[in-house]
């Protein structure tokens, strides 16, 4: 196991690595000038000059790299072109919103694929088969922009049962004593109920957006995983020895249908830190989705080179995650070969 | 009385095919009873008819199953499910591969037992020494994909044992394990077959294991019984066109072309 984990480790390594090379480079090879850019159409020739060596964009690529590199390790990745304000202070002021809507996000879909999926597996064909699998039709099918518009009409402007998307508060409640900046978390830690169910109800409808089309993804990797172990042979081995339905579904089925979920789960887990930046905009969700958004519309490539960065590095951890957990969950990865 | 009496079973994909027709054969106590025929003839799908596992899709449509002289197609499966055992070609696919081979034979005990957990883990480890296993009590915390193809096998047999079997369904048991394995895989089915007084079907397309094991064999072919008899009889002198070519090409395949 350890040298499993080891070698995992080294791995998300160099990939952290070769993300940094890339997201370098990209940046640079792309057309627009950043000092320019920050100057505005009114400078002149001179100033933008000017700043172009203050910036160092008139170095050697090699230079700017290494440069760039050594900010990095400071945790520097240098000033944020349209605010002024260190890429860094933008990004990971924001980091903690983000989170905690993917974690949000994620729960919900969980809850509902997982146990829809099962659901599905166990008796394929059937009604509740059918019914699960048109819930998924409908969840991966649905836009999260389109979703999100009809929970805020239903569910906020029509009905009033939850506050209309104005972030992560009502305006002016000012936030919890940040710990880990998770609202919910942070609330709760500071023995705050009030503002802890606050938090909650301002996080539904966005987690919702989000959840109900990733748990459509959930549900169809749990169904099918399971399904595919049906057919094997300790599935067979487990029905014919009276093993009884429930057990087989749960101890043998689900079990052996988990590794392949959980590479599913991460991806997931994935595509909603990385990909919430409409569900951001349209919730007013203060988080990184909404400075790339804005970054996006400012021309500021190294606010949205910080932010592919860091969501890179999310995901490259999220992924080393789940391969530990891999190995806690399989036997023939844990020990290794025969004998 | 017989373990198994198996009359004028019939096995059909409805509308489609037949597979099994008029199939009629029985197992005394103690005794091995051979089912040998091409791939396709419907040798496993009657040991699956028997186990009431057949496919999705394929149904019994006539005939009786009779174990100990309970008909088992007339009753709920659970409340039979406890006479038979079953093992299968491939040992190591029939194990789950994240379950510690203890654990899976005493998941086994305890269902058929009633046995606590405890009692079961400990009767779990007797049954990996009945099988033959060395040092059974370190083999148990053992997974399948650690252990050789014929140790998976004995853990199979050791399952079986667990569920104190009146019938053990053998599905060619041996073709995936090397020669020598074969034969002591058989010798082990031999010896408990007699130890517990089960009877046992072995089903099997080699002809050198049905004459090695079997005291009786039947020969299936298109879904039909073409002959059945004492082992040395059957293949020794051959009634049967379709047997004689089974032995002909198993023949064949001994000396070369």
């Amino acid at each position: 196991m350890l040298r499993y984990v080891l070698r995992r480790l080294l791995i998300s390594a160099v990939t952290v690595v070769g993300l940094v090379v890339v997201t370098f480079l990209v940046v640079r090879v792309l057309p627009g000038d950043a000092a320019a850019a920050r100057l505005g159409p009114e400078a002149s020739q001179a100033d933008i000059e000017a700043l172009r060596a203050q910036l160092g964009l008139d170095d050697s690529l090699p230079k700017q790299f290494v440069d760039y590199s050594a900010g990095l390790l400071h945790g520097d990745m240098g000033p944020a072109v349209s605010t002024g304000r260190p890429v860094s202070d933008e990004l990971l002021d924001r980091l903690p919103a983000t989170i905690e809507l993917a974690i949000a996000g994620l729960a919900i879909a969980l809850l509902l694929g997982f146990p829809l999926g099962l659901l599905a597996a166990a008796r394929p064909g059937r009604l509740s088969d059918a019914l699960a699998r048109l819930f998924a039709v409908l969840g991966s099918s649905m836009a999260p922009i389109w979703l999100g518009l009809l929970l805020i009409f239903g569910l906020y402007s029509t009905w009033q049962l939850f506050p209309g998307p104005v972030g992560r508060l009502p305006i002016g409640t000012p936030p919890p004593p940040e710990v880990t900046g998770l609202y919910v978390v942070d609330s709760l830690l500071a023995g705050n109920l009030t503002l802890a169910s606050q938090s909650i109800q301002f996080l539904a409808l966005p987690a919702l957006t989000l959840g109900l089309g990733a748990s459509a993804a959930v549900l169809k990797m749990v169904r099918s995983a399971v399904l595919q172990t049906a057919d094997s042979g300790f599935v067979r081995t487990a029905r014919a020895y009276g093993v009884p339905a429930r057990e087989v579904l749960l101890r043998d089925q689900l079990r052996n249908a988990m590794l392949q979920v959980l590479t599913a789960i991460g991806l997931v887990f994935g595509f909603l830190l990385g990909g919430n930046i409409i569900v951001e905009r349209l919730f007013n969700w203060p988080g990184m989705g909404r400075v790339a958004y804005d970054a996006l519309g400012s021309n500021d490539l190294g606010l949205l080179q910080g932010y592919a960065l860091i969501i890179g590095t999310l995901y490259i951890l999220l992924n080393l995650v789940v391969d530990l957990v891999y190995g806690l969950i399989d036997p023939r990865v844990r020990l290794g070969g025969s004998n | 009385m017989t373990r198994l009496a198996v009359e004028n079973l019939r096995v059909e994909v409805p509308g489609r095919a037949t597979i099994l027709d008029d199939v009629t054969f029985d197992i005394a106590p103690g005794e091995i009873v051979g089912l040998v025929g091409e791939s396709g003839s419907g040798k496993s799908m009657t040991s699956l008819a028997v186990m009431g596992i057949l496919p999705r899709g394929v149904e019994q449509t006539g005939g009786r199953i009779l174990v100990d002289g309970v008909d088992v197609t007339a009753v709920p499966r659970r409340s039979v499910a406890h006479r038979f055992a079953m093992i299968f070609q491939n040992p190591r696919d029939s194990l789950n591969p994240l379950m510690r081979i203890g654990e899976q034979v005493a998941r086994m005990v305890a269902l058929h037992q009633g046995l606590d957990r405890k009692a079961a883990r400990r009767a779990a480890v007797d049954l990996l020494e009945q099988v033959r296993i060395v040092s059974p009590a370190q083999a148990a915390r053992k997974y399948p994909h650690q252990l050789s193809g014929g140790m998976c096998q004995r853990v199979m047999i050791a399952m079986a044992l667990a569920c104190r079997p009146r019938l053990l369904l053998a599905d060619e048991p041996t073709t995936a394990l090397d020669v020598t394995v074969q034969a002591q895989i058989l010798d082990l089915v031999v010896a408990l077959t007699e130890e517990i007084e089960c009877g046992v079907l072995l089903v099997t397309h080699d002809l050198g294991v049905v004459a090695e094991t079997c005291d009786r064999v039947n020969v299936l072919n298109l879904g039909r019984l073409v002959e059945s008899g004492e082992t040395h009889e059957v293949l020794g002198n051959p009634q049967h066109e379709y047997t004689r070519y089974l032995l002909d090409s198993a023949r064949e395949l001994e000396v070369g072309p």
